[in-house]
This record gives structure tokens, C-alpha cells and sequence, in this order.
């Protein structure tokens, strides 16, 4: 009686706005006094956040993409990809989708893909005589594409949950991150020649200045995605060099970045670090009770009384997941119920990578759903536009999506092919 | 929480936004310099993995603390984000402050329990010399502590909003 009163109170708070984090902890704290065990174990679980290096991505993953956007590495960034693809039908927007994606991989669907970089192409796409409608769709959009892509943060925390080399996760996530690219821009162009959108003509000049001006950071993704998929980095590696790179680039050579600025930078980061990380270790405090009292396993018995194909099961997981991207965040879905799953998928026969990359590519989606979709709100803040109008504008954009998701789903080489060849090696 | 310079509150605030900076850049640093040494010199410092790894558990924690500060912890704002403001939404603050509080108040008790056993019969040693492992442990009962003051503080300024019926 007690404990179902205890779950209905932290349920309510945890719909009414508790941190999340003391929900989770709140989980565990209560698990481990019912079963009679010293809630010192929940100070050990805490503490091995400290137990495992691959989580220094995070922080220095994170850093390293705020410092990019507060800098002016944004308006070099979109300024060169003008001048190198501007002449194609469609060129701004297509590239508008890939360094949306790229810079979304770096700074992990934080937003700040659709602050740092959607204020200067939103302006940029209408003016080409982009609809307003489709600049704002594709802004929000781009804010969380390239979730699939190394180093995005996500990536890095589900293979750090179920215990899955990262550098599997990148590579599985490499092709249908591509997908997803490939159909946004591919709408573009039609969208494009029907709307008979300016193009700028190609001018060496033009392409020689912007790389000139950007010559510090165009290296960047190149050393980091090439050391990671050529094996020469460990992702740790590689993200101390981003960090690094990103730090003396911006303070000491461009210097845009003024110390208390830096500082500034520093707070904003790694309170959002903070806030994810101590999720991730109240939420191993509580999963680890979970687990323990093997609730895996019972969800297992319950929702095997009728679903007994694996196909059926991927229908209910997508939908499933579909409603959990609309109420919860990514960092926090992730935690929760990356755990719980994993073992359930397993025993529908479904792999572990090809589950998480399923994972991320429908948690994507609810990024742009209402109600309380992270990016609708992000863009509606920045853009100053009424939320309706933003998810109207999403609308073409989610249904993509949601194909990419599909076929994502139903079929696994999409993300194992890359594995099984290249992969496996750590 | 005044604006005078020398305010206990404000000093407080500087120090931990300090210590922000100060491990983060120590961490670029560090993790910078373990690649240098093994690339270039073929050398490894043996302490620089594990302390990286206890400085990701410190700003996890600086990192919280200022979260806290600034009441902007990950929450699911499912229901919260449509109630109208006013005496409801008020008291709701006050229901998760408190639950925020009284949690993190078990995590200081739990956490300290932790560092306690290790400091008393210290198991896991020294993380780097001169750096025992249970000084790394006593960042998380400071940390919760902390946090548990300032949700403490949050649930006094919603029972004052909650009873007046306005914002405090």
C-alpha cells in the first residue's frame, strides 16, 4: 500500500516538474530501504559516474560546440557553404540540411544548432525566395539532424548504458544519419526548382575568401570524424582534440571569444552537462534496482501475452517511442528506458546497435511533435513565431522523417552493414 | 539574495562558477596533454586517466550545483507547462521543491555514508599521489548538501508565493 502511495507521489512529481534526477533517485533510494539494503548503495551507484572515461566526451563534446556557437564560426561556416554549393538548385538549403547535421552531431541536439546557426540561414533561405513556411520547418528540423552522426552525445550515452563500443554506435549511425540527409535534400531540391528560388553564380574569388576566413575550423570536423572512423583517435581522444582545437582557435588565434565570455561559455555548458550527467547516475541508481528486482524481465512476460513476432514488436516500439519523444527529452528517455528495453529487444532478437540507432532516429522526431517538442519551442523562442505556425511548417518535415524512421527500422543492414565490416574493433 | 559585492550568497556563486572553469579547462588540458605524451614521446602519466575521470564526477557536480542555483534542472514539463499561473502552479512548485529537497537530502546522508566507510578504512587508495580516492568521495555529500539548502530555500519561496498567492 505504502509503496503504491510512494509511486503515485513521485509520479506527480515528476509530471509537475520535479528534477528529474531526484526522481530517479528517489527510485532507488526507496527500492533498496523496501528491501532492507543500506541506501549507501545508491552513494556508490552515484559515484561510479567517476568509473567510466568514455564519459569525458560529454562535457568536452559539449564545450567545445557552445564555444563554436558563440564564436563567429557559424556565419563563416554558412558564408562558405554559399559560396561553394549557392550555384545549385536548391544549393542553400541542401547545404543548410548537411551543416545543420554536422553541427547538431557536434553540439548533440541542444538547441543550439537552431540558435547559433537557424538565425543566420533562416534570413538567408527567405531571401532566396525560400516560403517562409519551409526556411522555418527546415531550421527546426536541422536542429536535430544529425543526432545519428559521431560524436553526437546521444550516441555516446546509449552505448555507454548497454555497454556498447561507441565507435559501433558511430559507424551503425553513419548511413541512416545519410538517409535522412539524402530525403530532406532531396524535398529541397524539388521544393526548390518548383519555387524557382535565386542561386548565386559560382565565383572563385567568392570560394577563396570564405575558405581563407574559415581556415581554422574547416579542419576541425575532418581531423575529428576522420581520426575517429580512420581508428587514429579513441573517441576520448578525439574529443579532447575538439576541445582542445576548439579553445585556443576561438580565445587565442580568432580571439572572439573574450575571457569572461569563455567563462560565460563554461557556465552555460557545464550546467547542461551537469544537469544530463547527474541523471545518467541517478538513473544508474535506480536502474540498477530495477534490474535487480528484474523488472526487464516481467515487462517481458506482460507484453509477450500478445505480441509474439518481432515485427509486431518493432510496430509497438516505434510507436511507443513515438509518444515518449513527445513528453520526454532525449538525455532523460535515454536513461529511462534504454535500460528496461535493451534486455526486452534482445529477446525479440533484435541487436543491441540496431535498437539504439531506432532509438535516437524516433527520439529525432520528438524533437519537432507537440506538444512539447524541445525544438518547436527553441524556434518559436527564437524566431518569434507562434508555435502552430512553427509545427505547421514541420509538418512535411515529420512525415519524412517519419518514412526515414521506417525504413530505419525494417532494415537492420542500414545500420549493421557498416558494423559487421569496419566495426567490432573498439 | 542582495547585490553587494561581498554578499556570503554572491562570493559563494563566483567560487563555484570559478571552479567550473577551473576543472574544465584543467580536464581540456590534461586529456590534451595524455595524447601529446603518448603520441610524440611515447610516454603515459599513469595518474592522468583517473583523475580526468573523478574531475568528470566534480563538474557533473559543480554542474548540477549551478543548475540548482538557477532552478533550471531537467524537468518533464508535461503538465506544468499548461497550468495557469497562480495559486495552483505555486503550490506545485512547492510539492516538487520539497520532494527536490528531502531527495537530496537522502543523497547527502547515502553519500556520505560512502565516503564515511572509505575514509575510514581507505579500500580504493590514492587516485594520484597525494590525492586519496575518499577526497574525491566527499565532492558528492558537499555537492547534495548544497543542493539540498538551495531546494530548501526554493520550498520556502513557494509556500510564501502558494500563501500570498503571487510571486515572492
Amino acid at each position: 500500500m505504502t509503496s503504491i502511495l510512494f509511486i503515485v507521489l513521485i509520479l506527480a512529481c515528476l509530471f509537475l516538474g520535479a528534477p528529474v534526477f531526484c526522481v530517479f533517485a528517489a527510485a532507488a533510494l526507496w527500492g533498496w530501504h523496501a528491501d532492507g539494503t543500506s541506501v549507501s548503495v545508491v552513494g556508490t551507484d552515484l559515484f561510479r559516474l567517476s568509473s567510466n572515461f568514455v564519459l569525458i566526451t560529454i562535457p568536452l563534446f559539449t564545450f567545445a560546440g557552445y564555444l563554436l556557437g558563440e564564436s563567429n564560426a557559424p556565419t563563416r561556416l554558412v558564408k562558405l557553404s554559399r559560396a561553394f554549393f549557392g550555384w545549385m538548385p536548391g544549393g542553400l538549403a541542401i547545404m543548410s540540411v548537411i551543416i545543420c547535421s554536422l553541427f547538431t552531431a557536434f553540439t548533440g541536439a541542444s538547441g543550439v544548432t537552431i540558435v547559433a546557426l537557424g538565425a543566420l540561414l533562416f534570413p538567408a533561405l527567405v531571401q532566396d525566395k525560400y516560403s517562409e513556411n519551409f526556411s522555418l520547418g527546415l531550421v527546426t528540423t536541422g536542429g536535430s539532424l544529425g543526432l545519428l552522426f559521431a560524436p553526437s552525445v546521444p550516441l555516446i550515452i546509449y552505448g555507454v548504458i548497454t555497454e556498447t563500443p561507441i565507435f559501433d554506435m558511430f559507424i551503425a549511425g553513419a548511413l541512416p544519419g545519410v538517409l535522412m540527409v539524402i530525403v530532406l535534400c532531396t524535398f529541397s531540391v524539388i521544393i526548390a526548382t518548383r519555387a524557382k528560388t535565386e542561386r548565386s553564380p559560382l565565383q572563385w574569388k567568392a570560394m577563396g575568401e570564405a575558405l581563407w576566413e574559415a581556415k581554422w575550423e574547416v579542419p576541425l570536423p575532418f581531423v575529428v570524424l576522420g581520426g575517429i572512423y580512420g581508428g587514429v583517435f579513441a573517441v576520448s581522444e578525439a574529443a579532447a582534440v575538439t576541445a582542445f582545437w576548439a579553445l585556443i582557435v576561438e580565445v587565442l588565434i580568432n580571439r572572439e571569444i573574450s575571457l569572461s565570455q569563455l567563462k560565460q561559455v563554461v557556465r552555460e555548458s557545464m550546467v547542461m552537462v551537469g544537469g544530463i550527467l547527474i541523471i545518467m547516475a541517478a538513473a544508474m541508481a535506480s536502474t540498477n534496482y530495477f534490474i535487480d528486482i528484474d523488472v526487464p524481465s516481467m515487462i517481458f512476460d506482460f507484453i509477450q501475452g500478445f505480441v509474439s513476432t518481432k515485427i509486431m514488436f518493432l510496430i509497438l516500439l516505434n510507436i511507443f517511442l513515438f509518444g515518449l519523444g513527445m513528453i520526454l527529452d532525449i538525455f532523460s528517455a535515454l536513461v529511462v528506458v534504454v535500460p528496461l528495453i535493451t534486455p526486452i529487444a534482445q529477446e525479440y532478437g533484435i541487436n543491441t546497435i540496431h535498437l539504439g540507432i531506432i532509438f535516437l532516429a524516433n527520439m529525432q522526431i520528438g524533437y519537432l511533435t507537440p506538444p512539447l517538442g524541445m525544438g518547436l519551442f527553441i524556434s518559436s523562442y527564437r524566431f518569434d513565431k507562434g508555435i502552430l505556425k512553427i509545427t505547421v511548417a514541420c509538418l512535411p518535415f515529420i512525415a519524412m522523417l517519419i518514412g526515414s524512421v521506417l525504413i530505419i527500422t525494417y532494415w537492420p543492414d542500414l545500420s549493421l552493414f557498416l558494423v559487421r565490416v569496419i566495426g567490432g574493433s573498439g | 539574495m542582495g547585490d553587494k559585492p561581498n554578499n556570503p550568497f554572491v562570493i559563494f556563486a563566483k567560487i563555484e562558477d570559478g571552479l567550473l572553469v577551473l576543472i574544465l579547462v584543467g580536464m581540456v588540458f590534461l586529456a590534451f596533454l595524455q595524447i601529446v605524451l603518448r603520441n610524440v614521446f611515447g610516454i603515459g602519466l599513469i595518474w592522468i586517466e583517473p583523475l580526468v575521470r573523478q574531475m568528470l564526477l566534480w563538474i557533473a557536480l559543480a554542474g548540477a550545483m549551478v543548475a540548482t542555483r538557477d532552478h533550471n534542472h531537467i524537468t518533464v514539463d508535461a503538465v506544468s507547462r499548461f497550468l495557469p499561473p497562480g495559486r495552483i502552479k505555486f503550490a506545485s512548485g512547492l510539492l516538487c521543491d520539497t520532494f527536490a529537497a528531502i531527495v537530496c537530502g537522502l543523497l547527502t546522508y547515502s553519500t556520505f555514508l560512502v565516503f564515511h566507510r572509505e575514509f575510514q578504512d581507505p579500500l580504493l587508495g590514492n587516485i594520484m599521489p597525494g590525492l586519496p580516492h575518499w577526497a574525491s568521495l566527499l565532492a558528492l555529500p558537499i555537492a547534495f548538501g548544497v543542493m539540498t539548502l538551495r531546494f530548501v530555500r526554493f520550498s520556502f519561496l513557494s509556500l510564501r508565493s502558494t500563501l500570498k498567492g503571487e510571486a515572492s
